[in-house]
């Protein structure tokens, strides 16, 4: 089980602005893992997205380039790469996007798991495999 | 060898398009990894074992990719920093 908590992003008048978050442990070449807060985003339909700086840090090189359509209708071109992550005690190889802004995991990496989220701030944030 | 970005996409689209006729109609909605330095190609369901796939043939390739008939492979639907009101952009009095 990977737990973790729902914090607030922003507010305004109106509401706040929450996240669902988790740490996450992430090893590049030097397979030395480092602890990154990621915020999950069910609309994410790849691995994982990490920014520019924490992929330079990781010392792991491109292998290529994937077109990725955003929310905002733009239609970009991200920069792929390779990490390794702790996942459920296992240390699995996935792919990364870089794209700037917090670090996002996205459904390929929630498949086969049960997502439960307390959405309120502090809330507890719940990921288990599912039962086999 | 290496590419920047703007050539993997060049080389890559550019091979696509000599490749689209064919995969859209044998495998519309399957990925398509290209070696831009080879041209050589992987299909299959997902990114990731495509791009496997292709490496094992190919170690060094550097890979551009598409879904065969829509615009992107990945999809990202909420970026914070686009979802969350900026105070500098609320309307003044």
């Amino acid at each position: 089980m990977i737990s973790g908590q729902v914090v607030v992003l922003g507010r305004d008048a109106e509401r706040e602005y929450l996240a669902a978050r988790i740490p996450l442990e992430i090893a590049g070449q030097d397979r030395v893992f480092r602890r990154v807060e990621v915020d999950i985003d069910t609309g994410f339909t790849g691995w994982l997205t990490l920014p520019e700086a924490i992929i330079r840090e990781l010392g792991v090189a491109s292998y290529g380039r994937r077109p990725t359509f955003l929310a905002n209708n733009e239609l970009r071109r991200s920069a792929l790469y390779r990490v390794m992550i702790a996942w459920h005690g296992v240390i699995r190889s996935v792919q990364v996007l870089q794209a700037e802004g917090r670090p996002l995991i996205g459904m390929s990496l929630l498949a086969d798991c049960r997502l439960t989220v307390a959405a309120w701030a502090g809330g507890e944030v719940v990921i288990e495999e599912r039962p086999r | 060898m290496s590419c920047s970005g703007d050539d993997i996409e060049r080389i890559g689209k550019a091979r696509y398009a000599e490749l689209r006729p064919q995969l859209e109609i044998d495998h519309w909605g399957q990925i398509v990894v290209i070696d831009v330095h080879s041209g050589d190609y992987e299909i299959g369901g997902d990114d990731w074992n495509t791009t496997l796939r292709l490496f094992e043939r190919r170690p060094d390739a550097m890979t551009w990719g598409e879904r065969v008939g829509y615009p992107a492979i990945y999809y990202m639907a909420a970026r914070p920093n686009i979802l969350i009101p900026d105070p500098k952009d609320a309307p003044g009095d």
